[in-house]
């Protein structure tokens, strides 16, 4: 079956999302890189997958983070704190 | 106060907004939850500091997420969907589309280079749990695949094939928003 060159083949994709994390070994990398070098597709999804996974990597804290421990919550931690201290002496 | 709680106090305030934002990755939606979330790490944490299970020059940040991740995966893993019937593939379903698009390959990468941090953030919250999970502990927290099977108590091909679904449906969600809004 003809397979649509702008996507990746579908019996692909579990093999070149572990090409870009690198851990696809052997044969099996091999056959990917091979294949994804004839494969227009296949070959541009590596190029997404990778920066995909670059950028998830790099991910922070949102700058927009508002969310924070009340008063009162630091307040249950330090006396879970004070617990811990007290069965562990 | 003993001097070890000292410093662990310090490093637990120094974390939070990172703690936080770990949490929201893994509940979304529910800021109350959050918050438990993070104040049941901070606890148990003290108590594997207190064990000495931080090491020295460590990241602690990084080690308090872990901590974090772990409660909520035995929480979740608890009270999900396991017992209810539900199977992986429900749980997992709607991954088995690639990136649509049709443009050359150059474009698509500086599209997804240029993207903002936001809705990556969103795409992320927009995975089903399972395959979200799975993009934390192995992307992010740098599991292996080895590891992150063992957490989830699945295959490590189960791992492999979440991975894919969820890079490719990240990688489809940051097209379509540069498109919605005429990026692409």
């Amino acid at each position: 079956m003809k397979h649509n060159s702008e996507k990746p083949c579908p019996h692909m994709k579990n093999l070149l999302s572990a090409l870009v994390d690198g851990s696809l070994t052997g044969v099996a990398r091999w056959y990917a890189e091979n294949h994804a070098r004839r494969c227009p597709g296949c070959s541009s999804a590596i190029s997404s997958l990778s920066t995909v996974r670059e950028r998830v990597r790099a991910l922070g804290v949102p700058s927009s983070e508002a969310l924070m421990l009340s008063q009162e919550r630091w307040a249950s931690i330090e006396a879970a704190w004070e617990e811990v201290d007290q069965v562990g002496t | 106060m003993s001097s070890s709680r000292q410093e662990y106090a310090q490093l637990a305030r120094g974390c939070e907004s990172n703690l936080i934002a770990c949490a929201r990755r893994l509940v979304r939606g529910d800021d109350d939850r959050v918050l438990d979330l993070v104040q049941e790490a901070l606890v148990r944490g003290y108590e594997a500091y207190r064990a000495g299970k931080f090491l020295s020059g460590g990241n602690p940040c990084a080690w308090l997420a872990r901590i974090l991740t772990n409660h909520f995966i035995n929480e979740w893993r608890r009270e999900k969907k396991w017992g209810a019937g539900v199977t992986v593939d429900e749980l997992t379903a709607g991954g088995e589309v690639g990136p649509t698009s049709t443009r050359a390959e150059s474009a698509d990468t500086h599209l997804l280079q240029t993207t903002l941090d936001e809705p990556l953030e969103k795409a992320l919250a927009a995975l089903p749990d399972a395959l979200r999970l799975t993009v934390i502990l192995v992307d992010m927290q740098e599991l292996s695949y080895q590891e992150a099977a063992e957490k989830l108590n699945v295959p490590i091909g189960t791992i492999r094939s979440r991975l894919a679904r969820a890079r490719f449906q990240l990688a489809e969600g940051l097209q379509d928003y540069a498109r919605e809004r005429g990026l692409a």
